[in-house]
């Protein structure tokens, strides 16, 4: 055997050796992390680090051995390339939302050099080996893929739980999951589980081409179906929301009743629609209406953001963006306008795309980007940051999950309103209270036209009900309750506290706490001034100045 | 998947909502109780967790039923029962969805008897609840993390005044520590308030569980109680449960409970007439 020069086979020895001892150890060190999620994932890469590892002593001891350029050959070129492969979105190995982190980043270099180093050194040592030994490189990486393929194959498929929810494609953004097969806070696993998830790791996963940006903590909202999301339609949406050309008189957009400053409500008592008309209830907080199990004030059957928007595009009672009897003008406005042609062609890929369901489609999906969660309790209680709120906040947190206050009934959940649907809900609740606002005739009736779902169930003892808004932001979205008649939280949890409202003259007159219709959770509650203030405190952590600072979701114009 | 499937059955364990001798249901009214001003009732919600079944065989050893994981009603050995259906009072806070019967497998063998726990684990009970699958994951069910789930939602609307007409039975663990409110307590609390049914002589194929209302109410003083150690009402309840409101523990094994009996063998006598 022709014997090299020393210096230069030796260097690249100790590249290989150091890139195999760098990307060994970090695939060693994020281990628990993956095990903790889905424990083939640790798994995985625990047998790989420990591969590593051990290759350095074969390489140090037999340097010249065909077998052991053929291991270093697959676990340095062929880990990026099975990596590499899984990044591409044109494989069934890939995911939405697998970020490329500072681990992947140092394993991914380490490797690349450790192999360039690899065929370096194994070249120079033999070099009528060198085409051989490339070409064994490739067939590694195909050998990989295949193994990967030929396991889909024998575990029978894509696994999909029972009611079609995607596997692996867990709880969106950049948190890395792997959907249902991800494991929840606990460390019982089973060999089954292991099974489980190491199918669900070799096997296709569906992609998406939008990745949710969520707040720790937060899950995947569900999506209809029919209306997946995409950033062009987000993008598209963005821009309808805050354009006035979407009103029939050019007057108003879906942004003059919905600030961004006000968590998208607009701070008054009732708003106006495009014409002038008053709107009889008060405008609702967009905030996480993506999680929102019903829409609107009061209306069982509005599940889906696509639907609601059609109200007030196309309502007449009230009119609020006023576009019946102007529909070709109005979608004129946005066929002829160049910005918009794109935006559209973008969102919408079909020939005839201005139909008013695409716009409520682009708007609906642009609406669920309207999301909080980075307020002082989030880093509370998600970040763990023990720092976040201050003692008398702390009290005031006690007080609201209390049983004396029982608010957490009709407010309770990651979204403070039990009325909650994400993307792995089975029972969808959709609950309506009446809170005792009104008690006109001694029987529990509303004002008439604020009759809550009665008005769609046709229901007697349905009157008055409505369903409880989130309480995210809620300092910012005064006033408050359906008809917008309490104008500061502190009047707000005085009726609570006194379980009713008490009308003592004029129209409305009657005494709500003595309703017959009124929630058996509305009972009323002893609470001192200082613990009253103490709620108010906690419900200001709940103000998220990142959300409504947040520039995609601010006006583009 | 090693094992021979003629090694394990199947194991469906049925129950029964009743009071007073009626069947359960959101739209009736319940007469016959003379409790704490109260002559009727009617339900508003009546759902609770099953976890850890077991069968006793022949031996006496108890053995663990593998529940389905079916990402609906159980989730790893809990199991949500639901006989609310969401109609009249049930609207407001319950769902159409219903669920009578707890389904797993166990090892083949003669069985005598069923042994089970009302209520959460401490390991599962103090989880973020939109972070794990159904049905861990109904916010109806769920107070918050630090206190853990609703074991048992039992409410009522009665016949008395508007203003005390509601009772809502909760229990729940109780005295839960948590280092910052907002995540799991570290130890379990100091109430776990979780009964354990032991029902002898059950034969898990033909036999049916009653779940009783008009039984746990029966004479008692009741009205709203969730678990809450100082409650009037919780101190009359908690022994119908088999608990000790004090310690939050099965009083002599919770054998005087009051809520779940075998079904007896003259109600058997009208099925299918």
């Amino acid at each position: 055997m022709k014997r090299m020069p020393m210096w230069g086979n030796r260097a690249a020895k100790y590249i290989v050796i150091s890139g195999l001892l760098i990307s060994g150890y970090v695939h060693l060190d994020i281990v628990p992390f993956h095990f903790s999620h889905m424990p083939a994932h640790g798994i995985f890469f625990g047998v790989l680090g420990v591969f590593q590892l051990f290759a350095i002593f074969l390489f140090w001891l037999r340097p010249h051995r065909f077998v052991v350029m053929w291991l270093i050959f697959s676990i340095t070129g062929g880990m990026v390339l099975l990596w590499g492969v899984t990044q591409m979105d044109f494989t069934p190995f890939t995911r939405s939302a697998e970020p490329i982190d500072s681990p992947t980043i140092i394993t991914k270099l380490a490797e690349i050099i450790a192999f360039i180093a690899s065929i370096f050194h194994f070249g120079r040592l033999v070099p009528k080996h060198i085409l051989k030994g490339l070409a064994l490189s490739v067939v590694t990486g195909i050998g990989t893929l295949a193994l990967g393929y030929m396991a889909e194959y024998f575990a029978g498929g894509p696994p999909k739980d029972p009611h079609g929810f995607p596997l692996a494609n867990g709880h969106g953004g950049t948190v890395h999951s792997h959907g249902i097969y991800d494991n929840y806070y606990t460390d019982d696993y089973s060999w089954n589980d292991v099974f489980k998830s190491l199918k669900g790791y070799l096997t296709p996963q569906p992609k998406s081409s939008y990745v949710w940006n969520l707040p720790t903590g937060f899950p995947e909202p569900r999506v209809p179906a029919e209306n997946p999301m995409t950033e062009e339609k987000v993008k598209l949406g963005r821009y309808l929301f805050y354009d006035k050309r979407l009103s029939g008189n050019g007057t108003v957009s879906c942004s003059s009743c919905h600030f961004q400053s006000k968590a998208f409500t607009d701070g008054k008592v009732l708003p106006e629609g495009s014409t002038g008309m008053v709107h009889p209830r008060n405008s609702l907080s967009l905030t996480n209406s993506a999680y929102s199990s019903t829409l609107t004030w009061a209306n069982p059957s509005l599940e889906n953001l696509e639907k609601q928007i059609l109200i007030p595009m196309f309502g007449e009672f009230p009119v609020e963006l006023g576009i019946v009897g102007k529909e070709e003008e109005v979608r004129n406005r946005f066929r002829n306008d160049t910005l918009y042609k794109r935006l559209f062609a973008q969102a919408f890929p079909e020939k005839d795309r201005y139909h008013f369901t695409n716009f409520a489609k682009a708007l609906a999906s642009f609406t669920r980007t309207i999301i909080s969660g980075s307020s002082r309790y989030d880093r509370y209680v998600y970040k763990k940051d023990s720092t976040a709120l201050n003692d008398k906040e702390l009290r005031g947190m006690q007080l609201f999950f209390s049983e004396k206050l029982e608010c957490h009934h009709c407010h309770g959940g990651f979204n403070f309103t039990l009325s909650t649907v994400h993307k792995n809900t089975v029972f969808i609740e959709r609950p309506f209270h009446n809170t005792g606002l009104f008690d006109l005739d001694g029987r529990g009736a509303y004002p008439d036209n604020n009759t809550g779902i009665m008005e769609i169930t046709g229901n007697p003892n349905d009157m008055g009900k409505f369903r409880a808004p989130t309480l995210r932001n809620i300092e910012l979205t005064a006033p408050y309750m359906h008809d917008g008649s309490m104008s500061s939280l502190d009047e707000v949890i005085d009726f609570y506290k006194r379980g009713g409202r008490s009308i003592t003259k004029g129209e409305f007159k009657g005494d709500g706490k003595e309703s017959p219709l009124k929630s058996g959770f509305v009972s009323g509650f002893e609470l001192s001034d200082s613990e009253k203030e103490e709620l108010i405190a906690f419900l200001k952590t709940l103000t998220d100045e990142e959300f409504i600072q947040n520039k995609e979701l601010s006006n583009p114009f | 998947m090693f094992i021979g499937c003629s090694e394990e059955n199947e194991v469906i364990l049925n129950f029964e909502g009743e009071i007073n001798g009626k069947p359960l249901s959101c739209d009736q009214w319940y007469s016959g109780f003379d409790i704490n001003g109260a002559t009727a009732i009617q339900l508003k919600d009546f759902r609770f967790f099953i976890s850890d079944l077991r069968l006793i065989n022949s031996k006496g050893q108890e053995v663990p039923v593998a529940l389905e994981q079916d990402s609906t009603w159980q989730f790893k050995n809990i199991a949500l029962l639901d006989l609310e259906n969401g109609t009249g009072e049930c609207s407001e806070k319950g769902n159409m969805a219903m669920n009578t019967a707890v389904r797993g497998k166990i090892k083949n063998d003669r069985y005598t008897g069923i042994v089970f726990k009302m209520g959460i684990p401490f390991e599962w009970n103090h989880v973020d609840n939109a972070a794990v699958p159904s049905p861990l994951n109904v916010g109806a069910m769920f107070w918050n993390w630090q206190s853990g789930y609703k074991f048992a939602r039992f409410d009522l609307v009665t016949d008395k005044p508007d203003r005390e007409k509601f009772w809502f039975i909760h229990l729940g663990s109780t005295g839960c520590v948590s280092e910052i409110m907002g995540a799991g307590p570290e130890s379990p609390c100091s109430k776990t308030n979780i009964p354990e049914i032991r029902i002898e002589n059950f034969d898990v194929s033909s036999d049916i569980i009653t779940v009783d209302l008009g039984t746990l109410l029966k004479d008692i003083q009741v009205g709203t109680c969730m678990s809450g150690t100082d409650n009037q009402f919780c101190s009359d309840l908690f022994p119908r449960f088999g608990l000790s409101l004090e310690t939050g523990d099965c009083m002599d094994g919770c054998a005087n409970q009051q809520l779940f009996r075998k079904k007896t063998h003259e109600a058997y006598a009208n099925v299918g007439k």
